[in-house]
């Protein structure tokens, strides 16, 4: 986001609203909680605007994977289930082209899966999510690696991979 | 192979944002609410760009309230709908939805049943509960929250509910201790039980020649053990700082007694000061030192399943952990779970210490309470049905266990009834059943304390620098 490209902060959570509830939704997993952690991430922004407001996606996107991590929902029960037809908090369970990648992307740890969609789709470096995360490089690289070996086991027949929707 | 992978990751990574619906209508509106509430709450913090920033917000405030429904008002009470606030939980929530659809078909009054998302939640009740467009219903895990509000007396007093044998008998007394303020019942129990105990590797024990531990000094020992055998002795999810949170509560209570989680939860003054807490406190940090744990605990995370994986794969030999622990292990590794290698005990005892071995802690259960108006008879009609028979077997179809006293019935026959009618014994024993602190302090004081267990655990601070960074905090 370029410098000071919002007039005020009213202005940036109309037009970035909806692009902060999926970059949640694909760091968090769940609908109902990328809906929670874009509105926390936009009253942060807005709480600093003074500050925050010379590059608010970037202080929205550190907000939602910060809060991501210390959220304390292990305290409830989280029971992993196989009927992904109704998991209403869980759109893209019907909506993907690899179904089983989706969920292996599902079951990776918080911080695993916070790797993978920062550096794969966000294209953020290492050394850039360390700093977001708070977290030696190193540890941001292993965590990839750990990842990828649990992921590949889901990738599609080669024959079959589906072009790049963002072309 | 990485090319591909990374290229269908991010197929499907877009694929799955674009899933998601867009925000619904109001959904600003709801972030103003929130700024506003915060706002309040910081006034002091009041600069000269944020007062630009609420006018702005107030203006653009009022032109939408013009295009969004308005909320409902006191027609309610003429149509009869009262309003239940609840936790969202992972999913759906069958359990407590289904008993909303079936009370709405027969009842004269509509239930209209709003789940939050954890965090918000405890914002949601600070500020809502007696408030035009608050809830007549709502739920808690008990703690400062539950108190706060029946002090204030916007709560209505459920005490009497202890002489209908169709409601208060059912539950058992240490979940009823959980909804209780100075002595007076102010929830009643509405969810499922998950108290924390030891988990360990049987396979692992019985090559060792080793029995679970009974003891601390037990424990000590066999600490000892595992290291020979090059096996770690405790696996803990260390870079999450709750994992390392279960230890202290339990050797604090163990040490100093049940009195001990009910003032750090009061939030009396002095509580985290008091000397079984830095003995907890200095006896979780030797661990550490001395490799319980082995040595990298730290980076070692709970939900990526590192931790579990340790046990499960005999690497680690024990895990303290809630009741959880069997669902995970369950998800993650079926094997370990099927071939009856996971086994678990209580918390064991500590020599000298004033506490019950038989105390328990961890998540007693949520509880729903009725606010104080003119809906709270009707509100008092619907919570009464958390304590129906349909509700409660509900509640332990989905997996759950119930904290009642007739749980073990209501489990049989239902997936997992051995290890659900094992904790509901543990339950049913308890003298003392304290709430996981994290879970009752408030969302900053919460934060606080689980980044300062982490430098505890890493020795970059002393029991008594903890103690004096928490005392800061309150």
């Amino acid at each position: 986001m370029a410098h000071g490209a919002f007039s005020d902060a009213e202005e940036f959570a109309r037009a970035r609203l909806d692009a902060l509830r999926r970059f949640a939704y694909l760091i968090s997993g769940s609908a109902a909680e990328a809906d929670d952690l874009a509105q926390i991430a936009v009253v942060e922004v807005w709480q600093r605007w003074p500050k925050a407001g010379q590059n608010p996606e970037a202080y929205a996107r550190q907000v939602i994977v910060t809060r991501n991590v210390s959220r304390w929902r292990r305290w409830r029960r989280e029971v992993l289930t196989d009927d992904i037809e109704h998991r209403p908090d869980d759109p893209a369970a019907t909506a993907v082209g690899n179904g089983a990648l989706w969920q292996a992307l599902q079951q990776l740890g918080k911080a695993e899966r916070t790797v993978v969609v920062l550096h794969v789709l966000y294209r953020y470096t290492f050394s850039e999510i360390a700093g977001i995360c708070d977290e030696p490089p190193g540890t941001v690289s292993s965590r990839y690696a750990r990842a990828k070996r649990v992921l590949r086991a889901h990738l599609a027949p080669a024959q079959s991979t589906i072009r790049s929707g963002r072309g | 192979m990485d090319q591909r992978l990374a290229e269908e990751l991010a197929v499907t990574l877009t694929q799955a944002q674009d899933a998601l619906p867009a925000s619904a209508p109001g959904a600003l509106a709801a972030i103003r609410r929130r700024y506003r509430r915060r706002r309040r709450q910081r006034a002091g913090l009041a600069s000269l760009a944020v007062a630009v920033l609420v006018m702005a917000v107030t203006l653009t405030g009022a032109q939408l309230l013009r295009a969004v429904p308005s909320v409902p008002t006191a027609d309610d009470a003429v149509q009869g709908t009262i309003r239940v606030w609840a936790i969202t939980q992972p999913g759906t929530e069958p359990a407590l939805r289904r008993l909303v659809n079936r009370y709405n078909r027969g009842a004269e009054v509509d239930v209209d049943l709003t789940t939050f998302g954890n965090e918000e939640y405890k914002e949601r009740l600070a500020s809502g509960i007696g408030s035009p467009d608050g809830p007549d219903v709502f739920a808690s895990w008990g703690g400062a929250t539950l108190a706060g509000l029946a002090r204030d007396g916007l709560l209505v007093d459920l005490t009497p509910m202890w002489n209908e044998p169709a409601v208060a008998d059912r539950f058992l007394p240490s979940a009823l201790a959980g909804g209780m303020v100075d002595g007076r019942q102010y929830g009643i129990p509405m969810g499922g039980t998950h108290p924390v105990v030891l988990f360990y590797h049987k396979g692992v024990f019985e090559e060792a020649g080793v029995r679970p531990p009974r003891s601390y000094a037990e424990l000590l020992s066999l600490v000892e053990t595992f290291q020979a055998r090059k096996i770690t002795p405790i696996a803990l999810g260390g870079a999450q700082g709750w994992t390392e949170l279960m230890w202290v509560m339990y050797l604090a209570e163990r040490l100093g007694g049940p009195g001990i989680t009910a003032d750090i939860v009061a939030g009396r003054p002095g509580a985290w000061s008091k000397p079984a807490v830095i003995q907890a406190l200095r006896e979780a940090q030797a661990l550490a030192q001395r490799g319980a744990f082995g040595t990298d605990f730290a980076t070692t995370g709970y939900d990526d399943g590192a931790a579990p994986g340790l046990l499960a794969r005999g690497r680690a030999a024990m895990q303290l952990m809630g009741t959880w622990e069997y669902p995970t292990q369950l998800a993650r590794n079926p094997r370990f779970v099927a071939e009856g290698e996971l086994g678990f005990v209580p918390f064991p005892a500590v020599a000298g210490g004033v506490g019950n071995p038989a105390d328990l802690v961890g998540v007693p259960t949520h509880y729903f309470s009725v606010v104080a108006g003119s809906r709270q008879s009707a509100a008092l009609e619907f919570v009464r049905t958390v304590a129906s028979d349909d509700y409660l077997d509900a509640l332990a179809a989905d997996g759950e266990v119930p904290p009642v006293t007739d749980a073990a019935d209501r489990l049989r026959g239902t997936e997992h009834a051995g290890f659900g009618s094992a904790v509901h014994e543990l339950v049913t024993a308890a003298p003392s059943y304290g709430l996981a602190w994290d879970q009752a302090l408030e969302p900053a004081a919460a934060t606080a304390l689980l980044d300062n267990l982490r430098r505890l655990f890493q020795a970059e601070l002393t029991p008594e620098q903890f103690v004096a960074a928490m005392a800061e905090v309150d």
